[in-house]
C-alpha cells in the first residue's frame, strides 16, 4: 500500500494498480447504489442554495416575487449585476482579497514554528498541554465574545477602520486553529526523517525547510485554503471594525446592499454570487490536495 | 577514522534512567555491537554519540574532541536508522547526494561519488526512483549509501536489519561487515539480535537496564559470560540453568540440586568459597556442553520428552523432576522420545544467586 501511495504523491508515473482495479471493479451493487443516492442528495442539498442565489441575481422582479418560486428565470436580465458593479463591489473584492491573503500568510508564518516547537522540541509535556489547550479554547470561542472587547481596545488605540487592523485580528483569531491542525500534521511525519537530515549535516532550520515542509506541503496548502475561506467569510469582527468603503470587505458589502426600504434581492444575490466564487475555486483545489494530504502519512511512515 | 570514548554516560528521561554510568571505548576501526533487550539503553547510548540526545552526565569523545556540546552535523558521524528514514520526496540519487550537497561538494564530484557508492552497493538501477518504489532491501542499501558516501569518521547503525526478511538479513549482515572492513571506519552497531551481534562484532557490549554488563569479543561473551544475564541473552539455544548449592561430599565439592549432583573442579571450588561463601549458586551449562549416553546406569538420569530436529543437529528436550534442559545432539545419535539418558556436564559456569555474577 505504502509504495503505491508514494508513486501517487511523488511521481507522475503510471496509475497505481489498486486505482486501476478499483475503476474496473466499479459495478453498481445495491449498497453502492445507496451510497451514490445519498451522495447525490447531499450534493443537491448543498448546491441548491448556491444555485438559488446565482439565478436570483439574473431574475426579473416578477420572477423573484413569484409564488410558487420559479427554478428557472423566465425573463433573465443583468440589471442587478450592473447595479452591483456601479456600487464599486470590485473594491470590496480587492479589500477582501488583500485582508484574507495577508492574514492567511502571516498566520502560517506564526503557526508553523509554533506547531513545530509544540511537536518537536521536547518541551515539558504539561507546558505544551496547557498552551495547546488554551489555544484550542481560543479557537472554540465564539467570535462575538471577543468582538466587543476587541472593538473597545481598537477604538482606544485609534485603529478602527484600517485594513491592517483586520489583518492583525484575523491572524490572531486563526493562529490557534492553525497551530492545532499543523501539530497533527507534524506528528504524522516521523522524527527519523528529520533526524536523518540533521545527521546528514543539515541545520535544524535547513531540515525543516528542505525535508519537513516539502513533505507536509499538501497539508500546509489545505490549511492555507481553509484559513483563507475563514477570513474571506468573516463577518462579525468586520462588522465592528469596518466604517467606510476603504476597508469594507465583501460580507459587509453584501449586507450593505440591504437598505431600510425596498430590498433588492437581485443585487444582494449578485453580490453573494461574487462572494461564493473564490470559495468554490478554493474548494475544488482543496479537494485534490485534501486527498493527498490525508494519504500522505501512509507514504512517509514505513 | 576515529576512536569513540564514552565516559560515565548517564541519561535520564524525566525520572527514568535510560543509561547509567556507561564507560566504553570503541577502538579506531572496530565494529562494536551494542547488544541488549529493548529498553536496555543501547539506542539511547548511540543517539548520544550521534548528538540527537544530550547526555545528562558524562562525556563523549570522538577522536580527541569532546563532542558533548557539538551539533550532530559538527560531529561527522553517519547514522543508519531502523526505519531507514529516507526522504520520500527525493529520488534515490538525491537521497544519497543530500549529505554531499549540504557540504557544497562540486556537482561532478557528487555525480561520481554517488554512482560509485551505488555501484558498490548494487543499487545503480534504482537511482532515478523515489525510495517508495524500491524494495525493502534496496531502501536499506540506499540508506547505507547515504551514510557511506560522505566518508564519515564513525558509522552508527540502529538495528538496520530488523525491517527486512530473514534471508536478506543473513546476506546483508555479511555485506555490512565486509563494507566496514573495506572502509576501515569505526562502527557502532545497535541490535537486540544476539546472532547479529555474534556474527558481526569485533567487540560486543552487552547492556541491560541501562548498564553495561560485559564488553568482550564474541567468543569471550559466549564462553566466559560475566553474569547470568549475559549467559541467558547470548546463544541461539539458550543456556540451561540449574539452581542449587555447593556442598562437600566425600571430600570433593559438588553442585547439588534437586535433580542432579555435578562435581566441581577443585580450582572452581576454591574460587567459589572465596566469592560466594553462602554456596548458593546456579549452574549454567550450554546445550552443546552436556554429554549423554543411553545407559540406564549412572548418576544423572533424565528422560527425553521431545526431539527438535534442525537438520544439522537435533535439540533434545530433557525433563527431570520439573527441570527442563535443552541438549544439543550434533552426532545425530538415535535417541527417541521417552528414552532415559545419563548426563554428564562438560563445561559449565556458576553464578552467585545473590549478585548474578559469574564465579571464576
Amino acid at each position: 500500500m505504502a509504495q503505491t501511495d508514494v508513486s501517487e504523491t511523488t511521481t507522475n508515473e503510471p496509475v497505481p494498480q489498486d486505482v486501476v482495479m478499483a475503476a474496473q471493479g466499479r459495478r453498481l451493487n445495491p449498497r453502492k447504489l445507496l451510497v451514490v443516492i445519498v451522495l447525490y442528495l447531499a450534493a443537491f442539498w448543498t448546491l441548491v442554495p448556491m444555485y438559488w442565489v446565482a439565478i436570483s441575481s439574473i431574475k426579473s422582479l416578477r420572477d423573484l416575487a413569484h409564488i410558487p418560486p420559479r427554478f428557472f428565470p423566465t425573463d433573465p436580465r443583468l440589471d442587478a449585476w450592473v447595479t452591483i458593479f456601479e456600487r464599486r463591489i470590485l473594491e470590496n473584492v480587492y479589500n477582501s482579497l488583500v485582508v484574507s491573503t495577508l492574514a492567511t500568510i502571516i498566520c502560517l508564518i506564526i503557526a508553523v514554528p509554533a506547531a513545530y516547537a509544540a511537536t518537536r522540541m521536547r518541551l515539558p509535556f504539561k507546558f505544551v498541554a496547557i498552551v495547546v489547550g488554551l489555544m484550542g479554547l481560543v479557537a472554540l470561542l465564539p467570535p462575538i465574545a471577543s468582538a466587543i472587547p476587541l472593538f473597545l481596545l481598537g477604538s482606544d488605540l485609534g485603529i478602527i477602520d484600517e485594513k491592517y487592523t483586520l489583518i492583525i485580528l484575523y491572524t490572531v483569531l486563526n493562529t490557534a486553529f492553525a497551530v492545532w491542525v499543523l501539530r497533527g500534521t507534524f506528528m504524522d511525519v516521523p522524527m527519523d526523517v528529520e533526524e536523518a537530515a540533521l545527521m546528514d549535516g543539515d541545520t535544524r532550520f535547513g531540515a525543516v525547510r528542505r525535508i519537513l515542509l516539502p513533505l507536509i506541503f499538501p497539508s500546509l496548502f489545505s490549511i492555507a485554503i481553509l484559513l483563507f475561506i475563514f477570513n474571506w467569510n468573516e463577518y462579525i469582527i468586520a462588522l465592528y471594525f469596518v466604517n467606510s468603503m476603504k476597508t469594507m470587505t465583501l460580507p459587509i458589502a453584501i449586507q450593505a446592499q440591504i437598505p431600510q426600504h425596498e430590498l433588492d434581492w437581485g443585487v444582494v444575490s449578485a453580490a453573494g454570487t461574487i462572494a461564493v466564487f473564490p470559495v468554490l475555486v478554493a474548494a475544488f483545489t482543496l479537494q485534490r490536495f485534501l486527498v493527498r494530504g490525508l494519504t500522505f502519512g501512509v507514504a512517509s511512515g514505513q | 577514522m576515529a576512536e569513540v570514548r564514552i565516559e560515565g554516560l548517564t541519561k535520564y528521561f524525566g525520572d527514568t534512567c535510560a543509561v547509567n554510568q556507561l564507560n566504553l571505548v570503541v577502538r579506531d576501526g572496530d565494529l562494536v555491537v551494542l547488544l541488549g533487550p529493548s529498553g536496555c539503553g543501547k539506542t539511547t547510548t548511540m543517539r548520544c554519540v550521534a548528538g540527537l540526545e544530550r547526555p545528562t552526565y558524562g562525556d563523549i569523545y570522538i577522536g580527541e574532541t569532546r563532542v558533548n556540546d557539538l551539533e550532530p552535523r559538527e560531529r561527522d558521524v553517519a547514522l543508519v536508522f531502523q526505519s531507514y528514514a529516507l526522504y520520500p520526496h527525493f529520488t534515490a540519487f538525491d537521497n544519497i547526494a543530500y549529505p554531499l550537497r549540504l557540504r557544497k561538494t562540486p556537482k561532478d564530484e557528487i555525480e561520481r561519488r554517488v554512482r560509485d557508492v551505488a555501484e558498490m552497493l548494487g543499487i545503480s538501477h534504482t537511482l532515478e526512483r523515489p525510495p517508495g518504489l524500491c524494495s525493502g532491501g534496496e531502501q536499506q542499501r540506499i540508506a547505507l549509501g547515504r551514510a557511506i558516501v560522505r566518508e564519515p569518521v564513525v558509522f552508527l547503525m540502529d538495528e538496520p536489519l530488523s525491517n527486512i526478511d530473514a534471508l536478506l538479513r543473513v546476506y546483508m549482515r555479511a555485506e555490512i561487515k565486509r563494507l566496514q572492513h573495506e572502509l576501515g571506519t569505526t562502527m557502532i552497531y545497535v541490535t537486540h539480535d544476539q546472532v547479529e551481534g555474534m556474527t558481526m562484532a569485533d567487540q560486543i557490549a552487552v547492556m541491560n537496564e541501562g548498564t553495561l554488563q560485559q564488553l568482550g569479543t564474541p567468543s569471550e561473551i559466549y564462553d566466559l559470560p560475566a553474569n547470568n544475564f549475559v549467559a541467558r541473552f547470548v546463544g541461539s539455544t539458550p543456556m540451561n540453568f540449574i539452581p542449587g548449592a555447593l556442598q562437600k561430599e566425600n571430600g570433593r565439592t559438588v553442585h547439588k540440586s534437586d535433580q542432579f549432583v555435578i562435581p566441581v573442579s577443585a580450582e572452581m571450588a576454591d574460587r567459589a568459597a572465596e566469592l560466594c561463601p553462602s554456596g548458593q549458586c546456579t549452574l549454567g551449562v550450554r546445550p552443546e556442553e552436556i554429554r549423554f549416553t543411553t545407559d540406564d546406569e549412572g548418576d544423572n538420569q533424565a528422560r527425553v520428552f521431545l526431539l527438535e530436529p534442525l537438520g544439522s543437529e537435533t535439540i533434545l528436550d530433557i525433563e527431570k523432576e520439573g527441570l527442563l534442559l535443552k541438549v544439543k545432539d550434533v552426532a545425530s545419535t538415535q535417541v527417541r522420545e521417552g528414552d532415559n539418558l545419563s548426563l554428564s556436564f562438560n563445561r559449565f559456569h556458576l553464578f552467585d544467586d545473590n549478585t548474578g555474577a559469574a564465579i571464576r
